[in-house]
């Protein structure tokens, strides 16, 4: 029975709730907004060089919130002093400034520009002039971001910025990445970095609606990361919304519709292939005898094999997906008041059948001046979501698995539990349509702000926030499901509750003033809290009756078992900053932070994370004034140090009420609680029939003495920009030492504790980042631009635990746990195959005597030793990558844009277990399906992979799992048409384009999976494409 | 311009008042309890000793698949009397090693004998408890040391002896591992038992230690230790004394473990249970590994069904040297504790329904057709699954 159909829904299916959000939009931004006129005005119109008027030029009144943008025919009007200067902005062309004085209009040529350097960056607790930025910060550009064809945040990143790794996470409805800037720093802490949403800590990236961003900054070194001190070691990502601006409205439409299907680059064996390979694992059983088939095979698999007709499980579990996603913004604005406001809907078919997302996330960002010296404001953020998945995990699994002999359905047209009549094979489809999770998130933010400038050049900003997560997940598997059926019938629902609190307060001061000629000194300072709650509330429910209530029958199960937890974390912090520059010449930076957790050691709570930055732009040196040749030419370097407070949550030892949980839920930061003190699991047990309860400490044992992980990095970074800035770009290194690392030290397994959270080792991550933009064509019609990044780091660990237990003066390794000193992190270390065992081969004088023909031949570092040694014979083999980067093409002509964006990754190895795995189908037994490999036989002595076996996995199997995942992908194909300029005045729009993008199309890679990047039962980033249309009013 | 001064300073002592932080940052766990409590108090011994059976359970018949199914299975099966036909393998040259399968065996069980150790030592400082109640409280713990003490020393023979908890302050004390003198080792066993022996009563409730577990054991020792004089004396004040008797041989590990022969028994429940940790604990598939998978031979004769054990692995089995030494009609053990060589066909669909299926009429293939161990057998299991929520007798103790 389908059972979730009859269970009401509460998500945006139709579109009277649509219509409702875009009307409640509507109505907040009008509420605010009243047009105010009391100065005099000035008019005038704005063109380009060859006089067509220019539209949407930003009219800022200086030194004050007053603006306006022009109108589609060039013109404008403003109100002004005529001692007051107007700055004139416009991407591409010169920022120019006119002084009103007596004149009643002002009409300008805006000159071809190249204005990348006076553009804003947006820094910890503050903005800077990009040509002021001396720590390593690299922006994104938001139309850069949306224009990929995901939801996900993450992956709009990736290929972006040099130094930053996007991998997949999750590519399934609703799909996550995760975000490795410059490296691992952390073996067991978190290396996910912090996301700060106009000043406040997301709890996720994918919190926020992707068309709201106005500029996304990531922080890459630590003079710029330390101001966030003890969360800031992962990087820092800095999103900042959009907002109202002065005496402008604007309405923009955003949305796009397209399919998504993965792409495999396996074979799998066909039904024909599964026997042979069935037939040859029970003759290598059989003593090297082919036995009949009917001694093998069930009737079931007899009949497809003697028919003909075999089961393409693929085919029937897969299908192709949907994306749709509609955002409307409304941007308004008076004098004191201005509004921006949103609705984003994104809806998602999965490509497995029976899974769907939904979510709608909306925002309304508020700005209210009260007096000169006073202003308030508030960001609110509203994100709800809703996904539907059958609870088959595996299902992609067994879409490979699943032995292709025998039948789907019984005679009377029902899906047959054995389709091949052994019980290893179930039928996938049942669980798909006989099992629901239902996933619903809600996010909400409310952000308030007050501004308090009593002095010139002094503001004291109160920012307080309140961020709120909470997750229901509803899950049911009915009596005719899988389990049910091997339950007798029986259905089984779990219901899941989790809520997330986070407060934050946050004072700071800063001060600005110019001293002399062009002493420029600006000072932050910032005392904040941050507190965050958590509880769960979970109840499993085993042996429903009857499937008639679904999940909201869960009372009349025969077992309830309720499982709550609940903790709590918090932070305080003080931190500083000091900048300074002479002329914009000669920079220096001085910041610090101070943070204490609630989840350290007693005597370690407080950590402090210093930094220094220098400067020099050598371009505002006179000398360089004739130098026409170079644009711009800056030279940076800075030191510091940040810290890390974080492994992933709810992992220690105290969480045995989490063993039942599939969910994952990040937090800002993120040490498990109560790592630094003794708790104790629940272990009950039943006496005489009566329960009993107990508790014992787990397998972690406690450190009282647990402290920060730090970062150290040196950061060195030339920026250049020659021949008008045609060739731009940033070389950059550097070295990052995080020492004290949080480390799950393995102990003496008789000391009754198998490991410790413990603070120690040192891991090095050095590195090279290249960012180099070209413009190849600059003309008033034909743009056509190349982008390149690179990527180079090194990771190492430097020291582990200061042991040298042998004497021979190297510091030992730690085995067990694959990690070596002077290695990455991320290796491997295991035997390596060179090759099957032949017949007639010497195999008895071998290092492995016991060996047969067919079996998988290691390497034999000493073979004089005669013997395969766990110590001498084993390999290690790099994850990787070595480097990735990405190559970027952007072509405008006329009213046609185009852009491309190639990534590559290189020198990455990764554990495929669909090559050696029993339930991957890997370990060639004729038992399950799987990937497709040349397996050795008598006949086939060229084979490479070893000889089948039906009783028992070929010795060694797990050796032949490394492949090479490296890959190239075209990662974003776009093209879009926009109607003329003069067209779009004439019907009362500022824009209307069409597009079609293409995501992920081609990949190449010989990691046999759906994804470099995945294995084949993980959910792999889909290929999509998509058309969309953009309309402005 | 003073008022803006004034409300300035207000906003920053509103703030510094907010975030006073000694206990702010003062971490106390909402759902778990310290450690402390359990080792310093009474109550809080009497939990941790309850926690000890529960670990026990797994470690002697965990729930479901796994690494500590595989270890309790590879020394069943590791002699003459067994064979292996997939998956633990314990003869596999990669599975026979120390690291390989059998090191659950040795890691868990330092694991609770530390647990053990806690509470043995906590329990001297605690004065404000009944002294008879944490005597009983603290002799079930030393039972359990003994008894893991005397399994590790007939497993491994040469082992460690360690009586002091590990606590985050002595972990990295330097210690020197040499293996223990077997005589220390068995006194520190027979120091255990008779503590239990003098603090333990014969009516303990059915799955708690009793003083008849107590003497098992030190009789069990006494034997190791050649002592067959204080052998005689434990085993006979258990039959003169404890009450217990013999029950007849299809009851011993009949369905119902709660008779008078059982001196002890894991207790599962499936209504209090769902996994290892939960009083009633997760399903065993214990009664599934011995058990050939009748239903898979290709004559179709067959189905499911929990007479003949319903779903099962026949991952190992007995082998026929075992069959060999049985007098299979006069010997009753052989016709309990065993299916029979045949079968009655009991799929409605097949031709041959009700008839007893011949020899030949059965597949050559070790996984469909073995000589399957019924001693584990549960009435109450699922035909469809391997799970069952049956109680694991010790003592006696099938294998």
């Amino acid at each position: 029975m389908n059972f979730y159909k009859s269970q009401p829904t509460f998500m945006f299916r139709g579109s009277t709730l649509q219509r409702l959000c875009l009307l409640l939009c509507i109505a907040f931004a009008t509420l605010f907004t009243s047009v105010s006129a009391q100065q005099r005005s000035v008019t005038g119109k704005v063109t380009d060089e060859l006089g067509d008027p220019l539209p949407g030029v930003s009219i800022i009144v200086d030194g004050t919130t007053n603006g306006t943008l022009s109108r589609e025919d060039g013109t404008f009007s403003i109100m002004a002093l005529p001692e007051q200067t107007l700055v004139f902005k416009y991407y591409g062309k010169k920022t120019t400034s006119v002084l009103v004085g007596t004149q009643a209009s002002v009409n300008l040529t805006l000159e071809e520009g190249l204005e990348v350097l006076d553009e804003v960056v947006v820094i910890g607790y503050g903005t800077v002039k990009k040509s002021d930025v001396i720590s390593s910060v690299a922006s994104v550009k938001p139309e850069n971001m949306t224009k990929v064809a995901t939801s996900d945040i993450g992956e709009m990143l990736r290929g972006k910025v040099a130094g930053v790794q996007v991998t997949l996470s999750d590519g399934g409805p609703g799909s996550s990445s995760n975000i490795l800037i410059r490296g691992q720093n952390s073996i067991n802490g978190g290396n996910a970095p912090l996301v700060v949403v106009d000043g406040v800590p997301a709890g996720n990236i994918n919190d926020i609606n992707p068309n709201d961003i106005a500029s996304l900054e990531i922080l890459k070194d630590a003079a710029a990361q330390s101001i966030y001190g003890a969360r800031a070691a992962n990087g820092v990502i800095l999103i900042t919304t959009k907002r109202g601006k002065d005496g402008v409205t604007s309405v923009n439409y955003n949305g796009n519709s397209g399919f998504q299907n993965y792409n495999r680059n396996f074979d799998i064996y066909s039904g024909e292939e599964f026997a042979q390979l069935k037939r040859e694992a029970f003759r290598s059983a059989n003593l090297g005898v082919y036995p009949q088939d009917e001694a093998i095979m069930s009737d079931l698999e007899l009949y497809s094999v003697q028919s003909g007709n075999y089961i393409d499980w693929e085919k029937e579990i897969l299908r192709n997906g949907s994306t749709q996603n509609h955002n409307v913004s409304i941007a308004t604005g008076s004098k004191n008041t201005n509004v921006y406001t949103s609705v984003q809907l994104f809806n998602q078919t999965g490509v497995v059948a029976n899974s769907d997302y939904n979510r709608v996330t909306a925002r309304v960002n508020l700005d209210q001046t009260v007096k000169s010296w006073l202003k308030i404001g508030m960001n609110t953020s509203f994100q709800y979501s809703k996904e539907n998945s059958p609870n088959v995990g595996s299902v992609l699994l067994t879409s490979i698995t699943t032995s292709p002999l025998g039948k789907i359905y019984n005679d009377d047209g029902t899906l047959r539990y054995l389709p091949g009549g052994f019980e290893e094979n179930k039928n996938p489809l049942i669980d798909i349509n006989e099992t629901n999770t239902e996933s619903n998130n809600r996010n909400d933010i409310i952000n308030a702000f007050l501004d308090f400038s009593p002095i010139k050049g002094f503001n004291y900003r109160l920012n307080l926030s309140r961020r709120s997560w909470n997750g229901k997940y509803l899950s049911y598997n009915t009596g005719e499901s899988i389990t049910g059926v091997t339950n007798g019938g029986l259905g089984r629902g779990n219901i899941n509750f989790q809520d997330n609190v986070e407060w934050q307060i946050e004072n700071i001061v800063s001060y600005k003033k110019t001293f002399g000629s062009g002493h420029n000194l600006s000072l932050t300072g910032v005392q904040s809290v941050i507190e965050s709650k958590y509880n769960q509330f979970q109840i499993i429910s085993n042996d429903l009756p009857n499937d008639i209530l679904g999940i909201y029958g869960l009372e009349s199960a025969t077992t309830n078992t309720p499982y709550i937890a609940g903790n709590r974390r918090g932070l305080v912090s003080i931190a500083g900053k000091a900048e300074y520059n002479y002329n914009s010449r000669y920079y220096l930076t001085l910041s610090t932070r101070a943070d204490a957790s609630t989840v350290f050691g007693a005597n370690n709570k407080w950590g402090y994370f210093p930094a220094l930055g220098v400067g020099w732009n050598i371009q505002n040196e006179s000398f360089m004034q004739n130098v026409k040749a170079i644009y711009n030419l800056k030279l940076r370097a800075t030191y510091g140090s940040v810290g890390n407070e974080g492994i992933a949550p709810y992992q220690s030892q105290s969480t045995a009420l989490h063993t039942v949980l599939t969910y994952i839920f990040v937090m800002s930061s993120s040490i498990a609680p109560y790592q630094s003190q003794s708790t104790a699991l629940q272990r009950d047990y039943l006496i005489n029939g009566v329960k009993v309860s107990g508790y014992v400490p787990g397998d972690f044992l406690p450190n009282p003495e647990l402290r920060w992980e730090t970062s150290t990095t040196a950061n060195l970074a030339l920026d250049f920009g020659l021949f008008e800035n045609r060739i731009s770009g940033t070389f950059e290194v550097y070295n990052t030492r995080t020492s004290d690392l949080l480390i799950d030290q393995a102990l003496n397994a008789s000391s009754g504790y198998s490991r410790k959270k413990t603070n120690l080792g040192e891991v090095q991550n050095q590195g090279i980042e290249v960012t180099l933009n070209t413009s190849i064509i600059r003309k008033k019609d034909f743009n056509f631009n190349v982008s390149v990044l690179f990527t180079k780091n090194e990771n190492k660990i430097l020291h582990l635990y200061g042991l040298d237990e042998n004497g021979d003066g190297i510091e030992d390794d730690d085995i067990g746990n694959r990690w070596f000193i002077g290695q990455p992190i991320q290796v491997y270390y295991q035997y390596q195959p060179v090759g099957i065992f032949q017949e007639g081969e010497d195999i008895a004088s071998s290092h492995q005597p016991t060996a047969k023909p067919g079996d998988i031949k290691l390497f034999d570092r000493f073979p004089d030793d005669g013997i395969l040694n766990a110590a001498n014979d084993r390999v290690l083999t790099k994850a990787g990558p070595n480097w990735y980067g990405t190559l970027s093409l952007n072509l405008n002509y006329k009213f046609i844009d185009f852009s491309a964006d190639i990534n590559t990754v290189q020198g990455v190895t990764r554990y495929n277990t669909f090559l050696v795995g029993y339930s991957e189908g890997g370990s060639l037994r004729g038992i399950k399906n799987g990937i497709k490999q040349n397996y050795w036989t008598p006949e086939n002595p060229g084979g490479n992979f070893p000889r089948p076996n039906e009783a028992n996995d070929p010795n060694n199997l797990f050796t032949l799992a490394l492949q090479d995942a490296s890959y190239t992908r075209l990662q974003n194909v776009s093209i879009g048409f926009s109607l003329p300029q003069k067209t779009l005045t004439s019907i009362g729009m500022s824009r209307l384009r069409l597009y079609f993008t293409g995501s992920n199309l081609i990949t190449v890679t010989d990691y046999q999976s759906y994804s470099p990047e995945k294995n084949p039962n993980e959910y792999p980033e889909a290929r999509t494409v998509i058309v969309g249309l953009q309309a402005g009013f | 311009m003073k008022r803006n001064i004034l409300l300035t300073l207000f906003a920053f002592a509103t703030a510094f008042f907010l975030s006073s932080c000694t206990e702010f940052l003062k971490e106390t766990p909402v759902d778990q309890i310290s450690v402390d409590y359990i080792y310093s108090t009474g109550d809080g011994l009497e939990v941790g000793v309850n926690a000890l059976y529960s670990l026990m359970r797994t470690y002697n018949i965990p729930a479901f698949e796994g690494t500590p199914l595989a270890a309790n299975v590879f020394f069943m099966v590791a002699d003459d009397l067994g064979q292996t036909r997939t998956w633990h393998r314990p003869y596999g040259p990669n599975n026979h090693t120390p690291t390989g399968y059998p090191a659950y065996k040795w890691t868990e069980g330092y694991k609770i004998i530390d647990r053990c150790n806690a509470i043995i030592a906590g329990s001297e400082n605690i004065t404000d408890y009944n002294e008879t109640l944490k005597n009983r409280i603290v002799a079930q713990a030393r039972v359990i040391r003994a008894e893991i003490y005397f399994d590790l020393i007939r497993m491994y023979d040469n082992i460690l002896i360690d009586v002091t908890p590990t606590t985050p302050e002595n972990i990295n004390d330097s210690i020197t591992y040499s293996v223990a003198n077997p005589a220390d080792v068995y006194a520190l066993i027979n120091g255990d038992l008779n503590f239990a022996i003098e603090n333990l009563s014969y009516d303990e409730p059915y799955g708690r230690y009793s003083k008849s577990v107590a003497r098992h054991l030190r009789g069990k020792s006494a034997m190791w230790q050649s002592d067959w004089a204080e052998a005689i004396t434990q085993f006979d004040a258990i039959i003169n004394e404890s009450g217990k008797a013999l029950v007849p041989i299809d009851q011993v590990f009949g369905q119902n473990l709660n008779h008078k022969e059982m001196l002890f028994a894991y207790t599962r429940n499936e209504l209090l249970g769902g996994n290892d940790a939960l009083a009633g604990g997760g399903g065993t598939w214990i009664s599934s590994v011995f058990v050939q998978r009748l239903y898979e031979n290709s004559s179709g004769d067959f189905i499911q069904d929990p007479e003949y054990g319903g779903q099962a692995l026949a991952w190992s089995t007995c082998n026929e040297y075992l069959r060999s030494l049985y007098d299979k009609v006069n010997d009753k053990r052989y016709t309990t504790y065993y299916y029979p060589e045949l079968y009655t066909a009991n799929n409605p669909a097949s031709p041959r329904f009700g008839q007893v299926i011949p020899l030949s009429g059965y597949d050559d293939n070790l996984r469909r057709y073995c000589f399957s161990l019924k001693k584990f057998h549960d009435v109450t299991k699922g035909a469809l699954t391997n799970d069952s929520w049956k109680d694991y007798p010790i003592i006696p103790r099938q294998i």
